[in-house]
């Protein structure tokens, strides 16, 4: 409202100020119509950058090997072995034993870890008719430790490992295991 | 004509938008930096409860079996001389490496907390409650099941 100067007194001013909230509200729920939108058209589109983990009968980690342990011979999934091997109970050659023992002419076994060497995680099998483990001289280097690059699993087994990532006692640890058919 | 004062509502909503586009400038920023990150560890999460899960699943089969047809050369006269349940206990026992992800099964099965009998012709298991766990940081993931199986002898 304007004064008798023909300016806008405080009751004007006053005025203005209120009319101008519900625009900014208007402007406020337009961001948030915007943004809610934004999210349903593009948010669905974005996918997980690795696939989940996928297991069943047929997952290696699960199928029960023969081991040495404590004292006795003992029955356990081939996790549990690699479980008790990463902690220092297991001989790697007893876990390699029992890994080999699942693989036979028509059926190949990929066990691959790719934990720290310097914890003694790091080792391969593969391929029923040659299972061997990778020495840990041949693993590169890194910032974070020594590691086994992924290079030395054959292409062809790629698009049908298992890979799931575990935290085992407080460290992470990305395995990958393939029991099935030996591929052409 | 306004004078200065009159303009001070042109200003503030001048200042609120700049403040918006700066605010959801920082926002874009953050989401596309860290979202990777996220997802990966929430896929790791979901793939290893996924997991923990068929484990505890494999492993109550796995027990169940071995305590139908206990092997005395494996478990010992003294285990496979029990009861069908008690059986299950002891070689849960020995099946235990301590895995995090496993969540309340082993402590359910050393409370003796599940059924296992013989009816018929068939072996019943039924565990409830069973919970695995896992953990990233501060990130957890708990997933609750229970356990109906039937196993022929």
């Amino acid at each position: 409202m304007l004064n008798k100067k023909g300016r806008i007194g405080r009751r004007g001013q006053i005025g203005n100020i209120i009319t101008t909230f519900p625009v900014m509200i208007l402007v406020f729920l337009l961001v948030v119509i915007f943004l809610a939108i934004t999210a349903i058209f593009f948010g669905n589109k974005v996918g997980y950058p690795e696939s989940f983990g996928t297991v069943g009968r047929e997952d290696l980690l699960l199928k029960e090997v023969s081991v040495k342990y404590d004292g006795g011979t003992r029955q356990m999934t081939v996790f549990d072995a690699f479980l008790e091997y990463s902690r220092g109970n297991i001989e790697r050659e007893e876990i390699e034993n029992g890994v080999k023992s699942l693989a036979s002419d028509n059926t190949c076994v990929i066990l691959d870890s790719g934990g720290r060497v310097g914890n003694a995680m790091a080792y391969r099998i593969f391929d029923g008719k040659a299972v061997s483990f990778l020495s840990t001289g041949s693993a590169g280097n890194s910032a974070g430790g020594r590691y086994i690059p992924s290079i030395y699993i054959p292409e062809k087994y790629s698009p049908v490992l298992n890979k799931i990532s575990i935290n085992i006692d407080g460290e992470e640890t990305e395995i990958r295991s393939y029991y099935g058919e030996c591929l052409k | 004509m306004n004078n200065r004062r009159g303009q001070i509502q042109l200003i503030l909503i001048f200042l609120v938008a700049l403040a918006l586009i700066i605010a959801a400038l920082i926002g874009f920023y953050n989401f596309d930096s860290n979202f990777g990150e996220y997802s990966k560890e929430n896929s790791n999460l979901m793939g290893e409860v996924n997991f923990a899960e068929q484990y505890v699943i494999e492993n109550i089969q796995r027990f169940a079996e071995n305590s139908i047809n206990c092997d005395v050369n494996i478990y010992g006269s003294e285990i496979c001389s029990l009861g069908l349940k008690e059986r299950f206990m002891g070689i849960a026992n020995m099946g235990d490496v301590k895995y995090y992800g496993a969540g309340n099964f082993f402590g359910k099965i050393r409370s003796g907390g599940f059924i296992f009998v013989k009816e018929g012709e068939e072996y019943k298991i039924e565990i409830k409650d069973i919970f695995v766990v896992s953990k990233r940081g501060e990130s957890e993931v708990v997933r609750k099941f229970d356990v109906l199986r039937f196993y022929k002898s």
